[in-house]
């Protein structure tokens, strides 16, 4: 056990070495490789999905942004569409205001025309019945143009 | 050692020296392979060459048998492509990464942790199962022979140099040992020093590795021989007990195989850095 024994520790170096000649060759330097391209297969999975997530992570920044954007955008059409709306609604109702103040202003005239002229027709109307009752009563015609006119001078005053 | 052949010889024609756990003859015998009930002799696998005794002995046995364990597990677990691997291999990678990032990278750097990658996987799982082989039964831990340990920490002392020359230069490798700014009076005591613990270094990995190895398995062969001290009844009354102190022993012992291992690469791994990396 504890004797010195040359030939027992060169048959342990050289069984050593052999071994480690022998498993280098058949063990280690493949299983070391397929390590190595293991471990660097996942780091290269890990940076793409980091680089994938980066860039959803990005669009999804990008989307969020372009939504805000759209709805503000979106709030600002409407509020301004209400604003011409209402603009538009005031406009129109003063336009028409107008117009319908224009229009009774026309109606009035218009019937104060009519009436005018109905007053002097029969003005005309009762002068000539005046005339031809006149005539009847006095038995003799007038000179017809100047009774109608001193008639129609005597019925202004009247009127008036 | 061939008074320990002929007398384990002689005890075994005798037909066993009574009852009993001979735990130094257990520990020391490198002669007879026991295989359960059998024992066979290893007398014809004697020889010398140039004067040295190069017998193959019982560790150098249990030194092929890891080797060959270990060339197997690795050639078939890893045989079935990337995708497919078995549990088996998926706890063998286990270990390797363990080696690979705790022990090597963590040392020496993932550069020059590289191209020693496959001495310090040899060392570790060499280590490993020469020891778990002593756990089977009429299996013997190699590592617990200190000659074993000391061709391992020669091979480590030769690492841990060669890679500090390599590395840095040979002259200024040795050059490296005295510190620079260092008072010219302590120079002469200074060299001795490190002279002595460049040895130290691998020496204590042998002694270590070995003392751990030996004093498991003595641990284990007292807890036996208690059933044997016991006499009639007794001992299957109180007999089953030390076995349970066995079994304790022997989880232990699993634990201290893996952890031996474990130091023994580790320590290299951190003297070849020190050496590659003098300045501190």
């Amino acid at each position: 056990m504890l004797d010195i024994n040359p030939g027992l520790m060169i048959w342990t170096i050289v069984s050593f070495l052999i071994l480690l000649a022998v498993l280098k060759k058949a063990a280690w330097d493949p299983i070391l490789k397929a390590l190595d391209e293991r471990e660097n297969g996942i780091r290269e999975n890990i940076e793409t999905a980091r680089q994938a997530r980066d860039d959803a992570d990005r669009s999804l920044e990008e989307y969020r942004r372009k939504l805000s954007e759209a709805q503000s955008e979106a709030q600002n059409i409407v509020a301004k569409a209400r604003q011409d709306a209402e603009r538009v609604g005031e406009e129109l109702k003063t336009k028409y205001k107008v117009d319908a103040e224009a229009l009774i202003d026309k109606a009035k005239k218009q019937i104060d025309l009519e009436r005018r002229a109905a007053i002097n027709q029969i003005r005309a109307e009762v002068a000539g019945l005046a005339i031809s009752a006149a005539e009847k009563v006095v038995g003799k015609s007038l000179d017809s143009e100047d009774h109608r006119r001193l008639v129609m001078e005597s019925l202004k005053e009247s009127s008036n | 050692m061939t008074e320990h052949a002929s007398s384990a010889v002689h005890t075994a024609a005798q037909g066993g020296h009574g009852e009993g756990v001979d735990i130094v003859h257990h520990l020391t015998d490198l002669d007879t392979l026991e295989l359960l009930f059998w024992k066979i002799p290893l007398d014809s696998l004697r020889f010398e060459l140039f004067g040295v005794d190069l017998s193959i002995t019982k560790p150098v046995i249990f030194m092929w048998l890891a080797g060959l364990i270990l060339l197997l597990s690795f050639t078939l677990a890893f045989r079935g492509g990337r995708l497919m691997r078995s549990k088996f291999a998926q706890l063998l990678e286990v270990y390797v990464i363990f080696v690979r990032d705790e022990i090597v990278y963590a040392n020496i750097g993932e550069k020059d942790g590289r191209r020693l990658l496959p001495y310090f996987l040899t060392v570790f799982f060499f280590i490993l199962t020469c020891n778990l082989l002593g756990l089977i039964p009429s299996g013997i831990t190699a590592t617990g022979n200190v000659n074993v340990t000391a061709g391992l920490a020669i091979v480590a002392f030769l690492v841990i140099q060669g890679m500090g020359i390599v590395k840095n230069g040979f002259f200024k490798h040795f050059k490296s040992m005295v510190p620079p700014g260092l008072p010219l009076m302590v120079i002469p005591i200074m060299i001795p020093v490190e002279i002595i613990s460049m040895f130290t270094k691998p020496f204590a990995l042998c002694i270590r590795l070995f003392a751990n190895m030996v004093a498991g398995h003595a641990v284990i062969l007292a807890f036996f021989g208690l059933v044997f001290m016991m006499h009639g009844v007794l001992r299957y009354i109180i007999g089953p007990l030390p076995l349970l102190g066995v079994i304790g022993i022997s989880i232990l012992e699993v634990f201290i195989a893996h952890l031996q291992a474990f130091i023994f690469t580790i320590l290299t791994a951190i003297f070849t850095s020190m050496t590659m990396h003098p300045s501190h």
